[in-house]
Formats: C-alpha cells, structure tokens, sequence
C-alpha cells in the first residue's frame, strides 16, 4: 500500500515525520548549551537553574514530538511519522535523563 | 542493432544509431581525450568507483604492512616513523578518499536510473566534484614521494599536528589534500539532494520512491551538515600553522579540545553517512533474492530519518577520556545508547525480508547475510563503548580498533563488494563469476573474523593502537601472529574479487535484461549500458515496477511509452517533478559536455598546491583564475519562458521558475551547508570564550555601530531582494551589489580593534566576520553578473529564476549579518562580558 499521493496529504506526512526529529535536535542542543553554560570554566549559570530548566524544556518536547505518535493511518508515511515520533521521544528522554538523575557537573 | 538483439555484451555507448540518431547524438559521449569533457552520471560515477577503488587497494596494501610489522614481537620490518605514516595514511585513504567516495559514486551511477531520470540534475557539478576528488586525492598520496606523509593519526589531533610539534609539510598535505577532496563530497551532496527531489520519473511520489532513494537522500543531508564543521577545523588549523592564529593554543586562550569537538563533529556522522548507503544497497538488493518487497517500508523510513538525526548526538563518545564533565560523558552516553534503536529497526526490517521468502543463495546474497552477521557483532560492541567506564577502560586499545573495522567493513565493505557483484553487469555487461565470487566471500569472511575478533581479546589484554612494536611475553604474541595471518586470508579474498572483476570484463557470462530479475527502474534497459537513460521516462506506479507493471519488460525498452520521448530540441533534456508527489511539473534542460568543470578543478589544484609550496602569489592567481572559470559556467543563456509538449503529461515550461525548481533546492542545500559552516564558527566562538573566560577582554571590543550598520544592510539586502524577485531590474542589481559590498566592509571594520594573534577568541571572531564578509562579497559579485547579463541583452522579462534563488540567499546572509553582529555587539551589551 502506498497510500495518498496528494501534495498536501505526503507533506502532512512528512512533517510529522521531520517535527519529532527536529524537536529532538533543538532539544539536545538546549541542554548541551545548557550543561555547557554550568559546566565550563565561566560557570555562566549555576546547575540547579540547568537542571529546572531542562526539565521545563523537556516537557513540551516530549509533547511536540509524541504528537506525531498518534497520526491515524496505515500508508507507509503514516507508520514512519508514528515510528519516528516513538524514536524521538525516547531519545528526548535519554538526553534529558542525565540533568534529571545528577545532582552536579560531577 | 537494438536494445533487444545484443550480440556485443561488452560494448559500451551509443546502440541505436540508425533509429534515434538525433538522440544518440544529442546524448553520445565524447570519444578519445574528449571523454574528459564528459559530464553524464554514468561517466562521472564510474570514474568515482574507479578511483575509489584504487585508493581502497592502496590502503589496504598499507593494512597489509601494518600487520606485517605487528605480526612478531619487537619487528624491525618497518620503523617508527614509517609505521606512523603508514597507518595514518590508511586510515586517511579508506575515510576520505574511498569510502564516502564509492559510495558517492554508486548514488551518482544509479540515483537517475533508479528514479527515472536521464542524468544527475547538475552534472557539471558533479564533474567538477570528481576532479576535486582525485586531485586532493593525489595531493594527499604525493606525500610519500616528498617524504613527508602525515603521521599524526587519520583525525591529526592538536597539539600534536600544529607547527610546533609537526614540523614539515605532513600536517598541511594532509588538512589541504583532505578539504580539497570534501569539496567532491558537498557538492555531490548538493546534486544528490536536488536529483532525488526534483527529477523523478511521472507520478513516484515519495511514497514510491525506491528505498535506495530514501537513504541517499538522507546521507545527502548528513553531509550538508556534518562535514562542514571539518572543512573549519582544517581551515583553522592550517591558519594556524601558516599565519600563527592561535585557535589551539592554551597560552593564548586556544584549546587543543576545539580541533577534537569539531573533527568528531563531522566524524561521528561520518561512520553514519558511510553506513547509510550501504545499508540503502542492502535493502535494494534484499528484496530481489527473496523476491519479496522490503518489509515494513515505514519502519525503515523513519528509522533512516531519525538516525540521520540522532548521529549528530554521539561525537563526544569519542572524547570520553578526555576529562569532560561527568554530566557531559553521561550526555554522549545516553545519545550513543539510543541510536541502537533506529540501527535496530533497520536491521530488524532486514531480517523480516528474509523472513518473508526462500533467499537465493547468490554471490551479492552471501555479501548481505555477511553484513548483517558482522555490523550486528560491531553495533553490539558498540553499546559496550557508548557505556562510559568500559570506554574508559577499552579506550585507545586494539578493542576500539576491532570494533570500527566490525562496523566498517561489516556495515560498508560486504555490502559494497555484494553491490559490485550486483550491478557490476550495468557497467560491462557482463555478469562476475558465482565460483569466484563465493571462494572471493569466504576468504573475506573468515580472514576478516581471525583478524578482528581476535583483537577484542588482544585489546582487552591491554594493546594500545598506534604503536609500532610491542615486547614479548604481554599474552599479545599469538593473538597478533593470527590477526595478521588473518589479514592475509582477508587481502586473498580482496584479490580472488579484483582477479573477477577485470577477468568478467573479456570472459564474464553476457548479462540478459534484468539479469537477477529486480523490480526497480534501473534494470529496465538491458545490462548493456546504452550510453543514456530514457528513450521516453516511463510514468511509475509502484516501488517495484518492474514487478508490478509487466508491460515494461514486454517491450523493448527504448519504445517503451513515457514523457519527453527523444531530443526532438536537439537538447539533452529530463522531466523535473514536485519534490513530494512526483508529477511533472517542468522540463529541466541538461548541459552538454563541457571541459569547464575540468578547468575549474585545475585552478582550484593549482591554488592548493601553491599553498603548499608557500608560492601564495601564485595560489592567488589560480584563485583569481578559478573564479573566472565559475563566471564563465554562470554566463549560459536562461531557457525560462519556453513551454513545450511533454507527450502524456502534456505541455510544461523549461526551467520553471518555482520555489520547487531544482535550482532553487540546489541553493537551499547550499544554504545548508553554508549554515553549517557558519555554526561551526560560531561554536568555536562560544567554545573559546566560556571554556577560557580570562581571554574574552583580550580579544578587544569591536566597534557596535558598525556592526548595528552592517545587521541594517544585511536586512536591507534581505528585504530589497526579496521584494525584487519577481522581475528582472538591472537597478535593483547594481543596488544589490553595493549594498552587500557596504555591509561586508562594515562588518570587517568593526574588527578593527581585534588583534587576532593576541588571543584564539579574537582569532575565531576574525575569521568568522571574514566568512560573514565572503558571503557577502558572493553575493555582490552574483548580483554583478545578474546585471551584465540583462546588460548584455540576454535575459528577459520572465526569466527571473536568478532574483528568486537570489533572494532566498541574501535572506540567510542576512541572516548571518545580524547573528554576528549580534555576537559582535553582545559584550556592549553587556550579555556576554
């Protein structure tokens, strides 16, 4: 089954396949930049103001890319959107995981 | 003589003279020393494959002495210093020279046929990429015959690479030889990105685009992003041994980590970007010996997509000893820890294919079932080092080395030779020899097992790599013994293929139409390559049509009915679709061969062997003459406005001018790399000055009006070139030229109070407001071309395809203007200090 071919239907599609992968990105590079900003030698912002703010970032990411999870549909893009969502938001947790479980820079 | 009655198997080019001689014609490649004007798809990406394939025997030839020497305790076969040179010249040539390359090559060589098209989009471009290639290429193996071969290792690690501790030419051979042969890589990138979006066949939306498509698409955009932040790193470091910028220098506020963030930046994708399209060849070539469709297409889709993504999160995994944060390795941890779940799907979908049918036992069959036994055993290994005390333990030992020649040769060398014994009848004709090729597998196979795995062990008893002898007695003597006989059953299976593949060429068996009886686009013409594609592009309905649409296969394939059909224009000429939906939407016309390309690679030779050679006068004049040679490319005549009948998809317009024009995505793929250049400066930036804060007020102030005065043209610009897109202006033209021109010396006046040898700070900021001022001297110098060539009467009302694409790139240097004076102006502000 190859499903809808219709420009707006496949664009629909491959937006949700590139949002969840897309919110994965800008949040890791948050919470790089964010670690970076405690962590380094300048000590920009302390780490307790880090570790609440990934926290607060890592919820609506979890949101936005979880939102492609539940596209109805069995056209292959449809699968590949939901699956990309499932992908994406694990990862998102699994970046946001270490702030959440660490108590310092170490 | 017709497509259908081959009596000469072997014969290469033009086969139906007497029934399409203007096609023929039109689409004939050049004969004798004129073919190095060529520029079709299946020339260029047969010379990528060529070349890359030298350069792979070459360095497995030096894999060969490296284990030679280590075969025996306390060896003297080769010094030190040439055991250095050796293995870095190995790891060199099989990442950059033939890796990415063959790879590149084989998209280059099929992408048109797989989706149905008659060339790449830009087949200059892609000419013009492989004469970058092979003379960076060359550039880099010349070394050996100046004596002065680097030796710091495949990624040159600072301090160690910088003047100070690598005196001689070796370092700058490698960082100028290396960022001349990526230039063959972006720009292929580029070429890859636009073809597959905008040049398929009549209806393959997306959705039926060919899973190889999908993959190559993918790994075109890894490239865009992940080798730029390489090409800066090579760029700083060369300023650095040259003019005595201080990026990596402690004492001035540089840092030695910096190189490491930006090489792993682009090497981590890297791996990825190699794996990707061999994983593609693998899910092409799956389904035709199971005689089944890939399983869960889906599946593979988003795990591609999201693996492309994810990569970019591992590069730190390679610096896990380095004394980053803790915080930080568990970061990188976590990241390399999740990217097994899209290498899994992928994987898993494989093995479901399997599942599906009873596979035929052939040659490319046994290459498949190799890769998935060995890339499992190394993405295992893998998440054994992505955890951070077992890296700390196995770093640096014979273990990291075991395990990326798992996932190197697993994931990329057995399912390159399986593709060789694939579609090695579309380059000749004729089909490699089954016997030779399973004894060509098992040597591999077994010789590649006693070589490698058995360097777990040796790694776990503690061998450091990268040392050229070792004392008796450490449990590592029979350990090494076996790798390096194993190497040697490995190379004897190298060379049984190498002995098939030239013999096949005289006495292989004639290959049939569709000799393994595939169902993708690339097999609709017999095994003979004609010379071109389409006679006329069929309209494609399915993943697999030459499974699902028997009338394809019924007829001869040059009849076959379809879209453009011939050269009625006496033009090489392809459809271009909607990148989503695949329908018709424009006629892309193609150039012909040209030496252009060829001159533009000469003078871009000339420039970085000048530089080596320290004549910098000379490396002037090839750069002022290369860019003469790209003024003269640009100067062609525009076919817009033109409209004419297609066949079945009726009447359309020649290079239509639409946000959806391969031109137009061509520049947004620019942009992209562009962008990426830009970041990686700008985490330089932001590296530099939070990690050694007490050299942020050496770096001096820059002036902020003149850096407010250069983000106002940069908007400027944006909004003048954006309103102007829709007509032609020559006014609007020259205005453009000098506005860019005002922002670019604005923005490098701001500067003026920055001494960039005081401080690594000032050193990247100056460099990175010279990268902005580039851009904007590009710009100014397209605008001048755009209005000589409405001066010169050439261009039209309507064909305003130049002011759209220019206005989408104006909008990103603008972009970059207002970032950097941000940047600039940030300290004044009182935000950054």
């Amino acid at each position: 089954m190859t499903g809808d071919d219709t420009a707006p239907d496949v664009s629909r599609l491959l937006r949700g396949i590139a949002r969840p992968a897309l919110v994965w990105t800008a949040h890791f590079i948050f919470v790089y930049a964010a670690l970076s900003a405690a962590c380094a030698n300048r000590g920009f912002v302390t780490f307790g103001l880090v570790d609440i703010a990934i926290i607060v970032v890592t919820v609506p990411a979890v949101l936005a890319a979880g939102w492609s999870i539940f596209r109805p549909g069995g056209v292959e893009l449809a699968v590949a959107a939901r699956w990309t969502g499932i992908i994406s938001v694990v990862a998102i947790l699994f970046t946001a995981a270490p702030a959440v479980l660490m108590s310092s820079c170490g | 003589m017709t497509d259908a009655t081959i009596t000469e198997p072997h014969e290469q080019g033009p086969i139906l003279e007497e029934r399409h001689p203007t096609y023929e014609e039109v689409w004939a490649t050049p004969k004798g020393w004129r073919k190095l004007s060529s520029v079709s798809h299946r020339v260029v990406g047969k010379r990528f494959i060529v070349t890359g394939l030298i350069f792979f025997l070459i360095a497995g030839f030096l894999a060969l002495l490296v284990r030679t020497q280590l075969i025996v305790p306390n060896n003297t076969f080769l010094d030190a210093e040439t055991y250095n040179q050796v293995f870095t010249m190995h790891g060199t040539l099989m990442m950059f020279l033939f890796a990415i390359p063959i790879l590149e090559g084989f998209a280059v060589y099929l992408l048109p046929l797989m989706l149905g098209a008659r060339d790449m989009v830009f087949p200059r471009l892609g000419a013009f990429g492989y004469w970058c290639y092979l003379f960076g290429g060359i550039i880099v193996l010349s070394s050996f015959l100046f004596d002065a071969a680097p030796d710091g290792g495949w990624f040159m690690y600072t301090p160690l690479s910088t003047r100070e501790y690598t005196e001689g030419l070796s370092a700058d051979f490698w960082l100028i030889g290396v960022t001349f042969a990526e230039i063959a890589s972006v720009t292929a990138a580029v070429e890859i990105i636009a073809t597959i979006l905008c040049t398929r066949a009549p209806g393959m939306s997306l959705t039926k685009m060919p899973i190889f498509g999908w993959y190559m698409l993918v790994t075109a955009f890894m490239i865009a992003i992940g080798f730029p932040p390489l090409i800066i790193g090579s760029l700083l470091l060369e300023a650095e041994r040259v003019i005595g910028l201080p990026f990596f220098d402690p004492a001035m506020g540089g840092d030695p980590l910096l190189w490491q963030h930006l090489f792993w930046l682009f090497g981590h994708p890297e791996v990825y970007i190699i794996f990707l399209p061999a994983a593609g060849m693998v899910a092409t070539m799956l389904p035709t010996f199971v005689r089944q469709p890939l399983f869960s297409y889906g599946f593979v889709v988003a795990a591609v997509v999201t693996m492309g993504f994810i990569s970019f999160g591992l590069w730190a995994h390679h610096m896990f000893s380095t004394g980053l944060p803790t915080i930080s390795l568990s970061l990188f941890s976590a990241a390399s820890t999740v990217v097994t779940i899209p290498t899994g799907v992928q994987i898993f979908a494989l093995i479901g294919t399997l599942a599906l049918g009873r596979a035929q036992l052939k040659v490319p069959m046994l290459f498949i079932l190799g890769f998935l036994f060995i890339f499992v055993m190394g993405g295992l290994t893998g998440v054994m080092l992505a955890a951070v005390p077992f890296n700390w333990q196995a770093h640096d030992s014979y273990f990291v080395v075991a395990h990326l020649h798992y996932v190197l040769i697993g994931g990329m060398v057995f399912p390159l030779i399986g593709a060789f014994y694939y579609w090695t009848p579309h380059f000749t004709g004729r089909m490699m020899s089954e016997r030779l090729g399973k004894w060509a597998f098992w040597l591999m196979f077994s010789g590649f097992h006693i070589t490698f795995f058995l360097m777990h062990i040796t790694g776990l008893r503690g061998m450091p790599r990268r040392i050229a002898t070792y004392p008796e007695g450490l449990g590592w003597d029979r350990l090494n013994m076996l790798s390096t006989l194993g190497s040697y059953i490995f190379a004897a299976g190298i060379l049984i293929f190498m002995l098939d593949f030239i013999r096949h060429r005289w006495t292989g068996t004639p290959a049939g139409r569709d000799p393994w009886g595939a169902g993708t686009l690339e097999w609709l013409y017999p095994a003979v390559a004609p010379g071109h594609n389409f006679h006329a592009i069929p309209r494609v309905t399915s993943r697999e049509p030459l499974w699902d649409d028997p009338r394809l296969l019924e007829a001869e394939a040059h009849e076959i009915d379809g879209s453009l059909r011939g050269a009625p224009r006496g033009r090489r000429e392809t459809i271009g679709c909607h990148p989503v939906t695949g329908e018709p939407h424009q006629i892309i016309r193609l150039p012909h061969p040209t030496f252009i390309p060829l001159w533009a690679g000469v003078g871009v030779a000339v420039a970085a062997v000048a530089l080596l050679a320290g004549a910098y006068l000379v490396a002037a004049a090839a750069a002022v003459a290369t860019l003469v040679i790209f003024c003269i490319w640009a100067w062609e005549p525009s076919f817009t406005g033109e409209t004419h009948n297609s066949g079945p998809d009726g009447v359309l317009p020649v290079n239509a001018v639409s946000r959806v024009s391969h031109t137009h995505v061509a520049i947004v793929g620019t942009l992209l790399i562009i962008g990426s250049l830009f970041a990686s400066l700008c985490f330089a930036v932001l590296y530099l000055w939070n990690v050694w804060p007490s050299f942020t007020t050496t770096a001096g102030l820059a002036d902020p009006i003149f850096a407010a005065a250069a983000a106002v043209l940069g908007l400027g610009l944006a909004v003048l070139c954006e309103l102007g897109k829709a007509r032609t202006n020559v006014l609007a033209d020259m205005l453009c030229v000098l506005i860019s021109l005002g922002a670019g010396a604005a923005l490098l006046w701001s500067m003026q109070a920055t001494d960039p040898l005081a401080s690594a700070l000032g050193a990247t900021l100056t460099v990175t407001v010279v990268f902005v001022a580039i851009h904007c001297g590009i710009l100014a110098l397209w605008s001048a071309i755009m209005g000589a060539r409405k001066l010169a009467g050439q261009v039209s009302a309507e064909q305003t395809l130049p002011e759209l694409n220019r206005a989408t790139y104006a909008k990103v240097t603008g972009a970059m203007l207002v970032i950097m004076a941000l940047l600039l102006c940030a300290p004044q502000l009182g935000v950054l200090s």
